[in-house]
């Protein structure tokens, strides 16, 4: 576990919306698709998954319906309101400009390396 | 009760959904074949702490502050409740600060800053006759009043009322006579001010030019005599005899002249009226107050140059007006006087002095706290509170001492203006009106807010801010951080306690030295009743002459009365524009004169008052019989005057500029003392007695026990006049009190503020050094076990205690000059640079500071090294 990366502050919030973009899911499903996604990359832990969905559902980013699931139990689904994605995409175009400059950056730096 | 409710139900979800993600985890583990219990003690390792992660999720909820908040400020109270002393000692402080600053503020609101309760009230002004000579300010004749408002354009209204507005009169409506005062006013008086009646109308002009008898009455009057009935409009109400109509009620804020005006009649029903109009009357008389009203679009300045140019163009006209100009101001300024805007600003002074005080105290107090509790935040901040938590704990401990002194304030501010209305001086304008005023309640408990605020956190976050682990490695409190800014608060401390102390010293030796002048008549055993007979029933001055001869006598008949007189009005404020004329030495009419008042008094007065007869005789009863050759006596102050080194007993006089038409004089048959009546620290003016009976006069009854004799004076006079009111019978002594309680109230006042801030002032610097001297334990032992003297250490902690207290008391006597020579106006025969006063107002603050250094300092000395250390 330990040798997974760090998330930077403020990407676990887009990854979350970006998950929910494509349908609505539970927190432990959330987390599994974060983890099947990212190749287990990204793994996040339950301490910061669920004040982070609870923080994106305060912010109307997220509403929750409760729906009774397979197991026989409630779950609370979370899907992405329309000012989520909205939110969403304005912060995926702002990791994007960062990610090209910092490439940009590496790839210069190692041609210019003799 | 809702939020805790749907607090519950957010707890149950978060609960459901973390435990559906538990459930949900373990059956993925059970299906790569764990079992049960082994997935399940997994899951638990992984997720970490539950309840953190649920508090996380808590934490990001909106609105959670404010049962955090009320749980915070709850833990605040149970911190305190710890601390009993320490909480008790900032309530209180805090408490007094607020209640005293809240009732002061209430005060300044409702007399100085509130407007005056008539439409347009900025459109108002005063335009009051100059003296040119004394350069001092005067009522107004009515001639030159016609010419003001015949000639001028800047006034869209002008009107006026009786400068002795406030004389009685009897009255009598459905109930028994009484006696109150009325309002004599000009024409349109109404209609300037624009004030609606409350219920019917006020006098019209027709009914003005017609001479028509009717009254205004006030609401109070109204209700009393009618309990608000509308059928009051139309009946009568007898006045000194004569029925008057009633056409109007006026609300209770409508109070000019004065605030216990009972009702209001038209000049036009007085003879006056008719004699001004022939313009026989002096034009110098002083008897109106002038109101007018700006015309739209014009300003005071522009009235003050039209009024100044018709003043000078009357000058030219009238001998009478030579020494005479205008003068106009805002109404608003003339009503709430210069006097009474200066006790109040004093006031205001007094209580932001005790307020600095009490907030530097409070500063003090919670930053002494705070350092103190550096080591548990450290341990809070190491145990994973944030510093936000920590600051918000802080804040909540703060607002509970706050929150507790605020209802304690401005309980205690609603007492003192009960206080200040039951026992206050009566000569502050408006001051009935008094309430807790909102906004003075609003800032008070802002500014203690921000106070309480700032001092109770702000050295706690810097404290916080120190590397947690040198602060919890503070075992060793040897060097603290030198708490500058606490020496500042106490320095402050002091300078604001010296400027009080030297205020009230000022004060107290104003009022005592008042209170010592002589009044030139045994206050002592004597007494007033006042009468005032109707025209109807006594219509000449043979009828008033025998009435007040019968009653002197029936009244000096009574066992134990030892002497009778009368007077017009015992404390009355003079007019002071009155003359004599000397024979051999007439002055041109109009020549300059000094203020001078003439007294009808009856014989026996001088007797009954107790004033020393300094030459000659005092009247008789012959010197009042028709065909009497007139007599006047002399005061000593006019006697110096015009006879200086000569005996002016012989000397031919008349009461007027001029001699009389058939050429007889009077003559100066005594000389008294000087008698000082509308109050002991009001100059005598110099006064010549003419032996009358008025209509309307006080009685003065000298008795060893003056009290007991009421009944029988009233049985004897209800025996000659049956309907006679008899509501005004005061001893001398109290009237004089009274007349010096202006002063008083503002000498306790400040001797009050000045306790209360010395005693927070000296509390201050103990705390400081009691503080300081905790701190340094270690270090006093370490000293001791050196072989530091006791006395060396207590010089230590002393120089450093006196160090403050010195430098206070230097920014403290420059404040207190200052301060002093801003009030100049309002001391009385002190000198407000006294060189005595200082030294003794500065030696006493010093020993204060002494005795509350001394006790720290020999607390330090008994440091004893063994326990210091071990300790340590």
């Amino acid at each position: 576990m330990s040798t997974k990366s760090d998330l930077p502050q403020g990407t676990l919030d887009l990854l979350i919306l970006k998950v929910l973009a494509l349908e609505p899911l539970h927190g432990y499903a959330i987390g599994q698709r974060l983890q099947q996604i990212s190749r287990n990359v990204v793994q996040v832990t339950q301490g910061t998954l669920y004040p982070a969905l609870h923080r994106l559902e305060n912010r109307d980013l997220l509403v929750a319906d409760w729906k009774m699931t397979d197991t026989g139990r409630e779950a609370k689904f979370y899907r992405l309101t329309r000012k989520g994605r909205a939110y969403m995409d304005v912060e995926a175009e702002k990791w994007q400009r960062l990610i090209d400059a910092f490439e940009l950056i590496f790839k210069s730096a190692d041609r210019s390396a003799p | 009760m809702r939020w805790r409710r749907g607090r519950r139900t957010a707890d149950d979800r978060l609960d459901l959904e973390i435990r559906d993600h538990i459930e949900r985890q373990v059956a993925d583990y059970v299906a790569t074949g764990m079992s049960e219990a082994e997935a399940r003690k997994r899951v638990r390792l992984e997720f970490g702490g539950l309840d953190q992660a649920k508090e996380h999720c808590r934490d990001v909820r909106p609105h959670q502050w404010l049962s955090e908040l009320i749980r915070d400020v709850r833990v605040g109270f149970r911190s305190l409740a710890r601390e009993r002393l320490f909480a008790a000692a900032v309530i209180t402080i805090l408490t007094v600060g607020i209640g005293a600053t809240v009732a002061m503020f209430s005060v300044l609101n409702t007399v100085i800053l509130r407007d005056l309760p008539y439409a347009r009230p900025h459109e108002l002004a005063a335009i009051r006759t100059h003296l040119l000579l004394q350069n001092q300010p005067d009522g107004s004749s009515i001639p030159n009043w016609l010419d003001w408002r015949t000639e001028s354009k800047t006034f869209a209204g002008m009107t006026f009322y009786f400068r002795t507005a406030a004389s009685a009169v009897t009255f009598a409506g459905r109930e028994a006579p009484q006696r109150g005062l009325k309002g004599v006013v000009g024409p349109d008086f109404f209609e300037v001010l624009g004030t609606a009646p409350l219920i019917g109308r006020t006098p019209s002009r027709e009914e003005f030019d017609r001479h028509d008898r009717v009254v205004v009455l006030s609401e109070g009057l109204w209700q009393e005599q009618f309990d608000r009935s509308p059928d009051a409009i139309g009946r009568m109400l007898i006045v000194d005899g004569q029925p008057h109509t009633i056409v109007g009620v006026m609300p209770r804020t409508f109070q000019l002249p004065t605030n216990d005006t009972r009702f209001w009649h038209p000049i036009s029903t007085s003879p006056l009226w008719d004699l001004s109009k022939a313009s026989t009357l002096n034009r110098d008389g002083d008897i109106l107050e002038v109101i007018g009203r700006l015309a739209p679009g014009r300003t005071l300045d522009d009235a003050r140059a039209e009024m100044s140019l018709i003043a000078s163009r009357l000058r030219a006209e009238y001998p009478a007006n030579r020494f005479l100009d205008v003068r106009v101001l805002p109404l608003f300024d003339h009503l709430v006087g210069d006097r009474a805007r200066r006790t109040v600003w004093l006031g205001l002074a007094a209580v932001l002095a005790l307020l600095a005080i009490a907030c530097a105290n409070v500063g003090g107090l919670l930053s002494v706290r705070a350092t103190r509790r550096r080591q548990e935040f450290a341990v809070r901040t190491a145990l994973g509170a944030g510093r936000a938590r920590t600051v918000r704990q802080l804040l909540a401990e703060s607002l509970s001492l706050w929150a507790t002194a605020s209802i304690g304030g401005v309980a205690l501010a609603y007492g003192l203006l009960r206080l200040l209305l039951t026992y206050g001086p009566r000569t502050i304008p408006r001051i009935e009106q008094l309430g807790l005023d909102a906004t003075a309640v609003a800032g008070a408990l802002f500014g203690g807010l921000v106070v309480v605020t700032l001092c109770g956190t702000l050295p706690s976050i810097v404290a916080t801010r120190k590397t947690n682990a040198a602060a919890l490695a503070t075992r060793d409190q040897s060097s603290p951080p030198r708490p500058r800014f606490h020496d500042l608060l106490v320095t402050a401390q002091i300078a604001a306690a010296l400027v009080l102390l030297v205020g009230a010293v000022l004060f107290a030796e104003s009022f005592v030295r008042a209170q010592h002048e002589d009044p030139g008549y045994v206050a002592d055993d004597l007494m007033i009743v006042r009468v005032d007979l109707p025209q109807i029933e006594y219509p000449d001055a043979a009828a008033v002459a025998t009435f007040f001869r019968d009653a002197r006598e029936r009244i000096a008949a009574i066992p134990g009365v030892a002497a009778v007189g009368g007077t017009f009005d015992f404390f009355m404020r003079r007019n002071g524009q009155q003359s004599i004329t000397i024979q051999g030495r007439e002055e041109s009419p109009d020549a300059p004169r000094p203020r001078l008042t003439i007294e009808p008094i009856t014989p026996g007065f001088f007797r009954a008052s107790g004033t020393p007869i300094v030459a000659g005789r005092e009247f008789e009863e012959r010197d009042l019989a028709p065909g009497a050759p007139g007599v006047f006596i002399v005061s000593e102050s006019l006697a110096r005057r015009y006879w200086p080194g000569e005996n002016p007993i012989g000397q031919r006089i008349v009461n007027g500029r001029r001699p009389r038409q058939n050429g007889t004089w009077d003559t100066i048959v005594g000389v008294v003392k000087d008698m000082r009546r509308e109050g002991l620290d009001q100059s005598p003016i110099l006064t010549a007695f003419a032996p009358a009976s008025m209509r309307n006069m006080d009685l003065t009854i000298r008795a060893s026990d003056v009290e007991g004799l009421i009944p029988a004076v009233r049985r004897e006079l209800r025996a000659m006049a049956p309907a006679l009111p008899l509501n005004r019978i005061v001893s001398v002594r109290s009237g004089l009190a009274e007349r010096l309680a202006g002063r008083r109230f503002e000498s306790q006042v400040l001797v009050l503020f000045a306790a209360i801030g010395l005693v927070l002032a000296a509390a201050g610097l103990y705390a400081l050094l009691a503080y300081q001297v905790a701190l340094r334990t270690r270090e006093l032992g370490i000293r001791a076990a050196l072989g530091a003297h006791r006395r060396s250490i207590i010089t230590m902690v002393l120089t450093h205690g006196l160090r403050l207290t010195v430098v206070g008391l230097g920014v403290g006597m420059i404040g207190a000059a200052l301060a002093a020579r801003a009030l100049q106006g309002l001391l009385y025969n002190t000198k407000p640079l006294d060189a005595s006063i200082y030294a003794g107002a500065t030696a006493g603050v010093l020993l204060i500071a002494i005795v509350a250094a001394m006790i720290p300092a020999r607390r330090a000395a008994r440091v004893d090294p063994i326990t210091a250390l071990r300790e340590g």
